[in-house]
């Protein structure tokens, strides 16, 4: 059985659960706990504290493991542990949140440090009344790599999650 | 040949070596024997198997018996004298090693000469030598890792004990914080070791014994970012400079708060740290031609990647060339398989 993992980042309340949950073929193990820190508190009240996990079988020898890791910096270490066997790494915004955007660029680069994967930038929550317009998002944004494609998606939509999913795997296909 | 003349011949030719220091008594062994002498060696008197008289040669030197070197070199003595008036008697010749605390009486019939002691002192070199090897041996066996200086200062965390080094030149310090506390060094200055952009180090994590050290106030302490500018500013090679960065990596990104960026940045320093702020994925040589390759700036470039103000990346990072192995036809499952999701 081969065993392939597809790494789903951001930063907190990025979306990242709910990513997994809508594209899992079974309920998604999450490990949310209560938010301690009294600044987030006031975004959610649960957050990721050790991993995500959900799966999609391709067939009896071939599994997709979805893992989304932890938003805040202090889990930054599970990157080394997630980076074997990895096909592609979708970096989450928040649409409504400055501060979401501008840290995508930050989680791309530390992954990257660990290994070069094929990315995405995939901006969730579109369809929020209080999303950024797009010039805004153009400066937050102005550190992406050109060649990163960047898609806006609602991140309970299954065919966005999985069109995020496939931008970043057909980038493996295009290489000779 | 008659009994008498035969004793004499035979006693013309024996030593006797009354000492304890085996390796002394290994090297007179060797002298007398190379001399014609059969030599018996022994470290207690009392273990002196032939009759005294038949020795030509007595060294006594520090040894197990209970008598002093002198008591017993008195003792042989009245042996001597009682059987010296036979005739074809040869007396035989007593030698004391005297130490310092040896009080040896004028007018006896006694060699006194000081304790040879340069067979201790060779060994004691010797032995320096033994633990400078041990040392290497240790040092080599301890985990140390060949680095380049700057990319170590840009990886290392804090709380933690450090040893650079180079050739046989060590410089330990211990990282409390953004506090370096300089525990040992066989550098002239600490900031020597901002010459030599490869060099070897170790890292451990910080034991209670450490601690004493740092909380000892005698103990020379500096901040990183102090020692890293006191390090760099002194260098003026382009060449050495660029040596402390990564070799292919020339995007810069500010990822440090403007405050932090602003104070990394060495005093008069010209590098406007806001345009470069707004300037994300600009690379080196584009800064340096704006401020006309002027040294300074490229210091203050090495100063903020080492104090971890800057990230530096590869022109390549943005292409499609992946550190992932796949084969095409399970690729494709996989992204059918997506597709018809």
């Amino acid at each position: 059985m081969a065993i392939y993992k597809i790494i789903v980042t951001g930063s907190f309340n990025s979306g990242k659960t709910e990513f997994i949950k809508c594209i899992s073929e079974i309920d998604p193990i999450t490990t949310d706990k209560p938010v301690t820190e009294k600044s987030l508190k006031d975004i959610k009240n649960f957050t990721t504290v050790a991993i995500d996990f959900g799966t999609i079988t391709i067939d009896k020898d071939i599994i997709i493991h979805i893992y989304a890791t932890p938003g805040q910096e202090r889990f930054k270490f599970i990157y080394d542990i997630l980076e074997k066997n990895a096909l592609a790494l979708i970096v989450l915004g928040d649409i409504t949140s400055k501060d979401s955007i501008s840290n995508m660029y930050k989680y791309y680069r530390e992954f990257m440090k660990i290994k070069r994967l094929p990315a995405v930038f995939a901006l969730t929550k579109k369809d929020l009344p209080n999303r950024i317009e797009d010039k805004t998002l153009e400066q937050l944004l102005s550190n992406k790599p050109k060649a990163i494609p960047l898609i806006k998606i609602s991140n309970k939509n299954k065919e966005e999650v999985k069109q995020a999913i496939l931008l970043a795997l057909e980038q493996l296909a295009e290489e000779d | 040949m008659p009994f008498k003349m035969q004793k004499i011949l035979d006693r013309t030719k024996k030593a006797c070596l009354i000492i304890e220091d085996e390796i002394l008594a290994r090297i007179l062994q060797y002298l007398l024997g190379g001399e014609g002498f059969v030599v018996e060696w022994v470290n207690d008197p009392r273990q002196i198997k032939d009759d005294i008289l038949n020795y030509s040669f007595i060294v006594i030197g520090n040894h197990k018996g209970i008598t002093t070197k002198s008591k017993l070199a008195e003792a042989f003595l009245d042996q001597i004298k009682t059987n010296s008036l036979e005739r074809n008697f040869i007396k035989p010749s007593i030698v004391i090693l005297k130490d310092e605390s040896d009080i040896v009486p004028n007018g006896l019939d006694i060699i006194s000469i000081t304790y040879p002691s340069f067979h201790k002192e060779i060994f004691t070199v010797i032995s320096n030598i033994d633990n400078k090897m041990k040392v290497l041996e240790k040092i080599s066996l301890d985990n140390f890792k060949e680095v380049n200086l700057g990319e170590f200062f840009n990886s290392i965390r804090s709380n933690q004990k450090i040893t650079f080094l180079v050739g046989n030149k060590q410089l330990k310090i211990i990282i409390i914080g953004s506090e370096i506390n300089f525990l040992h060094s066989d550098f002239d200055s600490y900031y020597d070791i901002f010459n030599y952009p490869n060099l070897y180090v170790s890292q451990d994590i910080i034991e209670i014994s450490d601690l004493s050290n740092v909380s000892n106030e005698n103990t020379p302490r500096l901040s990183l970012k102090n020692f890293v500018w006191e390090g760099i500013k002194n260098i003026t090679q382009k060449e050495q400079l660029i040596s402390l960065l990564p070799k292919d990596r020339n995007i810069v990104n500010v990822k440090a708060p403007l405050y932090a960026a602003k104070g990394a940045l060495l005093p008069g320093s010209n590098l406007d740290i806001e345009w470069l702020m707004n300037n994300s994925d600009i690379s080196i040589d584009k800064i340096l031609r704006r401020y006309n390759y002027d040294n300074r700036v490229l210091q203050n470039i090495v100063i903020m990647y080492m104090l971890r103000i800057i990230d530096l990346s590869s022109d390549q990072d943005a292409s499609v060339k992946f550190d992932v192995k796949i084969k095409k036809g399970v690729l494709h499952k996989i992204l059918d398989k997506i597709r018809g999701l």
